[in-house]
């Protein structure tokens, strides 16, 4: 007796078509399951088996294989425990209607899930996005644990049945008691704004509040540098409240990648607010952007439309920070596996905070700093060139004099709703100017796209020229400047590069003297 | 080429150089009069000098050229020369008082230049049309050299040079007399030494020859003077209390950041301030 159910497999974040084939045949009672199963499906065996049992079903004593097709690809994961038991059960005679057969045997419907041993049907990683690559491999209907139908239901128009048990799956095959229906709404509706701190927090400062703010806009790299104690932190934590809320396309594809890394739970089971990843500097290479046996994402595919944020940058491992530079490069990741290669989304807007000196308090008004020469260039050193040059606002915080604290600790200066106003509209301005392009923020345009979006009027470009003479800028550096007056301009109501743009672009150089 | 000539009586004939002893009775002149109305001084020094002397004579008349001075010299080679082309260079024309008469060329070998300073500039002589140099006349033309300008620079000349007859001229005539020091090893530079130790002024670098020379607006008032209003406060600010947050000064002079920064900016990029982070400090 033979039988085929629909389930799927997922390559990183795309999803595809699995068929699990089950036969049963006269012979020793036997169960393989082949088609380069990993050991995480071989063990299905035993929850199957007594899943069954405790289904109240008879496992078949006869000579069972299972094989996952197509068999060439490496599969992975528990969700398939539903396909297999679910084509055991029509093996072994559940009474199932012909036509309800055919359709299922068309792979019409999907199964996922895993089962305990007492039957019932545990949620799963990465439900979204073999929904996804369902749908789009012409897949009408999906049974899934209920604890993905959360998720699921970010798919528009795919019919989604969640089951709690393997018994009411059984029911809704033979048609005797169907389970709910839900169809895919796309988004959630729902943002729930997580309790970001606000800017109106940090008193005064108000040059480093509309540097975050620039940044934010286009999305650029932003690297803060002071002595402890001056709020760099306190300043990287409150940025995603700059940003605008995800929107669905974003919503989905975030999502997708949180269901991956198994970051989805119960109380969590969906992002909806934009993500801010801040791992600690001990963190390695792999764990940073993806990799490790089961090619998982790495941080920064999980700050995938949000904000990485790293502190104490010149502490990271080299390693870890090389690394970085494809991500910020390319906005994507790209694991190589025997057999597999799997490319993760990775656009997200890097904000880094270091001391300027081991000490912190190089260049420091009152507290002398302890560092030789040596020290200090070693330390700034460790951030490599090439990764600097991906960064394109550098900023410093100041340990500030008596006098100038007074300054600021009567007005509370700018407030996140207060910034948060000029991010939106610039945002809305780069959206209409890059619609025909690929990219979304002005932190991405390339060289060819400079020359046509970032144009000066005259007295901004004699200026430019005048500062690339002055300052002896690099090519790259003469570019950075260039996309943030670009984003000064759109946080000036759009039109061409002024003046005073470039002025303040050319505010957030990097401070070369640092390096002599 | 037109040839005029001026009397002592003439409104043309200037009346710093009526003030010298032996002052000439007529002078032939080829070119723009009115140049001899800027603010002028001398630069001379040897026919043969070294390298370093016309870099130095080139260098020192484009730079004061800037500050609106017109160089004059003798048009011999060497340093003269040298004298002429960075005057022109420093966007100013240039007066050579000959010991020939106007049109002729003396060297011959500085064609080019001559023809230049008469489409540009000025040529002087107290010698008729067609007079060719004698031996005399090249000492003699120098007390003209001194004698039209405010201050004498002699860039490089051994003891008993024709520089040095100009710079003893100067001294006659009371114009302020500069050097060049020089190295001690060559003969070129006994002269200029000298004087130095005789109590000329030495000039000491390149950068501050205006100030020294007392002449025109330096690079940076004149940079001062381009500056909005708004710059100029944040200036006056910064040139009080160096060293402070661009948010405090801000806050001091009643800017909003957004306007002190891009202000401070502009400072920067013309050479007025150097900021450190979000510290401001003069730029010397």
């Amino acid at each position: 007796m033979y039988s085929r159910v629909l389930t799927g497999s997922l390559y990183g974040l795309s999803g595809e078509k699995t068929w699990a084939e089950v036969d049963s045949d006269n012979g020793l009672p036997a169960f393989n399951i082949v088609g380069l199963a990993n050991q995480s499906i071989r063990e299905a065996k035993e929850r199957i088996r007594s899943a069954m049992e405790n289904s109240g079903f008879k496992f078949p004593a006869r000579r069972i294989t299972v094989n996952l097709t197509p068999a060439g690809r490496r599969k992975g994961g528990s969700h398939y425990d539903l396909a297999i038991a679910a084509g055991l059960l029509i093996c072994s005679g559940l009474d199932i209607d012909s036509k309800a057969l055919e359709e299922l045997e068309n792979g019409e419907t999907a199964f996922l899930g895993e089962l305990t041993l007492d039957g019932r049907i545990n949620a799963v990683d990465g439900a979204l996005p073999l929904v996804i690559g369902l749908r789009d491999r012409g897949v009408r209907s999906v049974v899934l644990p209920e604890g993905n139908l959360r998720e699921a239901m970010l798919v528009k128009g795919m019919e989604l049945f969640p089951a709690p048990d393997l018994k009411a799956c059984a029911m809704h095959l033979s048609g005797f008691e169907r389970l709910e229906k839900h169809v895919g709404c796309g988004a959630s509706g729902e943002y729930r704004d997580r309790d970001i701190p606000d800017f109106s927090d940090i008193k005064g400062q108000e040059s480093i509040k509309r540097a975050a703010q620039l940044a934010a806009c286009g999305m650029h790299g932003m690297l803060m540098m002071g002595p402890p104690g001056v709020g760099k932190s306190m300043v990287g934590r409150r940025i995603p409240g700059l940003l605008p809320p995800l929107s669905y396309e974003e919503q989905l594809e975030v999502t997708q990648i949180y269901s991956v890394a198994g970051e989805l739970s119960e109380e969590k089971p969906l992002i909806t607010e934009r993500p801010f990843r801040a791992p600690h500097h001990s963190i390695s290479a792999s764990a940073l952007v993806g990799g490790g046996p089961a090619a998982r994402p790495g941080e920064v595919s999980l700050a995938h439309c949000g904000i990485l944020f790293l502190d104490e940058l010149p502490e990271f491992n080299s390693a870890a920070l090389q690394s970085l530079r494809t991500p910020l490069e390319e906005g994507s990741v790209s694991i190589n596996r025997v057999g597999a290669r799997v490319v993760y989304p990775a656009r997200f807007m890097l904000v880094a905070a270091m001391n300027p000196c081991r000490c912190g308090y190089y260049g420091d008004p009152v507290k002398e700093c302890s560092c030789t020469e040596t020290d200090r260039k070693r330390y700034i050193g460790r951030i490599s060139g090439p990764l600097l040059d991906r960064i394109d606002l550098h900023v410093s915080l100041e340990r500030l004099i008596y006098e100038e604290v007074s300054v600021g600790s009567d007005a509370p200066g700018s407030s996140t709703a207060d910034l948060k106003e000029g991010v939106a509209a610039a945002m809305s301005i780069q959206q209409e100017r890059y619609k025909d392009e690929t990219i979304r923020f002005n932190s991405q345009l390339t060289a060819p796209m400079i020359e046509k979006y970032c144009r000066t009027d005259r007295t901004g470009g004699e200026l430019l020229k005048a500062a690339y003479e002055r300052f002896d800028l690099s090519a790259r550096a003469y570019h950075r400047i260039l996309k943030l007056a670009r984003t000064a301009a759109d946080l000036d109501g759009g039109g061409d590069i002024k003046e005073k743009h470039v002025l303040e672009a050319l505010r957030y150089r990097f401070p070369e003297d640092l390096m002599k | 080429m037109k040839i005029e000539t001026m009397t002592m009586e003439s409104p043309e004939y200037p009346e710093h150089l009526k003030s010298i002893p032996d002052a000439p009775e007529k002078l032939y002149y080829s070119g723009d009069i009115g140049i001899i109305e800027h603010p002028l001084i001398a630069v001379v020094g040897t026919r043969r000098c070294s390298p370093y002397g016309r870099w130095a004579a080139e260098k020192i008349s484009e730079k004061i050229a800037r500050c609106g001075v017109s160089v004059v010299s003798g048009m011999a080679s060497g340093i003269d020369t040298a004298a002429h082309r960075g005057c022109i260079k420093g966007g100013m024309p240039t007066i050579a008082v000959l010991g020939t008469g106007v049109d002729i060329c003396f060297p011959s070998s500085n064609r080019q230049l001559y023809e230049r300073i008469a489409a540009e500039g000025l040529l002087i002589s107290e010698y008729p049309p067609g007079e060719g140099g004698r031996p005399a006349y090249f000492p003699q033309r120098n007390r003209i050299i001194s004698g039209l300008s405010k201050s004498v620079i002699v860039v490089e000349g051994a003891p008993r040079s024709g520089s040095m007859i100009t710079a003893r001229l100067a001294l006659e005539q009371g114009r302020d007399v500069f050097a060049v020091p020089g190295n001690i090893d060559q003969p070129n530079s006994l002269g200029v030494n000298k004087l130095i130790a005789d109590g000329a002024y030495p000039i000491l670098e390149l950068e501050s020859v205006c100030e020294v020379l007392g002449i025109g607006v330096t690079e940076k008032q004149k940079i001062i003077r381009t500056l909005s209003e708004e710059e100029i406060m944040l200036l006056g600010f910064i040139s009080e209390q160096p060293g402070m947050t661009i948010e405090y000064a801000a806050f001091k002079t009643g800017f909003d950041y957004l306007t002190a920064s891009t202000l401070a900016s502009g400072l920067e990029l013309k050479g007025l301030v150097s900021l450190r982070g979000q510290r401001v400090f003069l730029q010397k």
